[in-house]
């Protein structure tokens, strides 16, 4: 009997659990929390697509540069119209008291290299580094003018001392010698 | 002459309204990388797969979390998915696997596990009527073990060999836990 009971419970049980309902309408839609996350990987797999595509723009466009850099060494010499003729007066310390040969020798070399090196700038940069030349002779003249007439003055020393720096330095770089060390035991 | 595989659940008989070769299309489309053709696989499938993990977890929090991981590992595997099964037990089974996967995962983590005991699902949340409300309690307190595979086997109409196959377990395993299930509920359904 009981048995029977049981049998009758189970297939009740059953029977009502047929009727549970299968399909349940979340609360809220969860597709924008899956679209996003399936679109993530899309995103990610086209960022890498094109950031190897910009390496590979970035290196191209490297050594386009360099052979062009490397081209521009080898291309003939050319002619900047308008550019000032360099002034180059004997280095002296003060009016009448001229620097050592070694030094004036050491000056002349850099002198020839800078015009070989300078016909190879481009024009505009042939102009400044020429005016700059200019500007620093312009004021070791004056300070050459200055020290004729104060000797003694300390100051002026210095500054013709880095005045005359200034114009190795500039050379130097021209002509690519690092001769910003050159001593100097003549003056 | 119907699919026969769509006879054999509860859960895929709604999925005869939408058209067989219909979705076919759309799950050629979804394989292709049609996310469209995807999301209208997914407002057909939602419901039985959200009910399906909310009868699994009791907890809605858990099963929209399963639901939607489900429908992600769905998109990363659709590439796997053949014609030789319908579309919506094979979306059943990844379900169930999260479900199960997240319930494993919640068991080394005690304060997670917690909070799915502690949850006793709402029938009214699940859409069941008035009489089935001690019923739909009662499966809640089922171990789990006899709750999935009374929900898979006496709710959703999977046979004893797709329930095993689901969870995992023998056809055999899955007959005696359904019968374990049955002779709880009806402990709890006649002391009520």
């Amino acid at each position: 009997m009981t048995n029977k009971r049981d049998h009758e419970l189970d297939d009740e049980i059953m029977a009502a659990a047929s009727q549970l309902s299968i399909g349940v309408v979340p609360e809220r839609d969860l597709w924008a929390g899956i679209e996003s996350a399936i679109e993530k990987p899309r995103q990610a797999r086209w960022q890498g697509a094109f950031a190897q595509a910009a390496s590979i723009v970035l290196l191209i466009g490297a050594s386009a540069v360099t052979y062009m850099m490397l081209e521009a060494k080898n291309m003939p010499v050319t002619e900047v119209v308008g550019v000032p003729v360099l002034r180059v007066a004997p280095a002296s310390f003060g009016v009448g008291n001229p620097l050592g040969p070694e030094y004036e020798d050491a000056r002349a070399v850099l002198e020839v290299r800078l015009e070989q090196e300078l016909e190879r700038l481009p024009g505009p940069t042939q102009v400044d580094v020429r005016k700059n030349l200019e500007n620093i002779r312009a004021a070791i003249d004056e300070i050459n003018a200055a020290l004729a007439e104060e000797p003694e003055s300390m100051m002026l020393q210095k500054l013709l001392m880095s005045s005359y720096q200034r114009e190795l330095e500039v050379l130097s770089k021209v002509d690519g010698f690092a001769i910003r060390g050159m001593p100097r035991d003549d003056i | 002459m119907p699919d026969p595989v769509l006879t054999q659940s509860r859960a895929e008989a709604p999925r005869m309204t939408v058209g067989l070769n219909d979705e076919r299309v759309l799950v050629k489309r979804a394989q292709a990388g049609g996310v469209r053709a995807f999301e209208a696989l997914y407002r057909i499938h939602i419901e039985r797969v959200y009910g399906l993990c909310l009868r699994m977890t009791a907890n809605k929090s858990e099963a929209e979390d399963c639901t939607q991981e489900a429908f992600i590992q769905a998109w990363t595997k659709l590439g796997l998915f053949r014609n030789d099964s319908a579309f919506g037990t094979w979306l059943h089974r990844i379900a169930v696997n999260t479900v199960l996967g997240r319930i494993r995962k919640s068991k080394r983590d005690r304060e997670q596990m917690m909070v799915v005991a502690d949850m006793v699902l709402d029938p009214e949340l699940v859409g069941d009527g008035e009489n089935l409300e001690d019923l739909t309690r009662a499966i809640d307190r089922l171990p789990d073990g006899a709750r999935h595979a009374f929900v898979l086997h006496a709710v959703y109409g999977y046979s004893h060999t797709e329930t095993g196959e689901m969870l995992g377990i023998a056809e055999g395993t899955s007959k005696a836990q359904v019968h374990r299930a049955r002779s709880l509920l009806a402990q709890q359904l006649t002391q009520a």
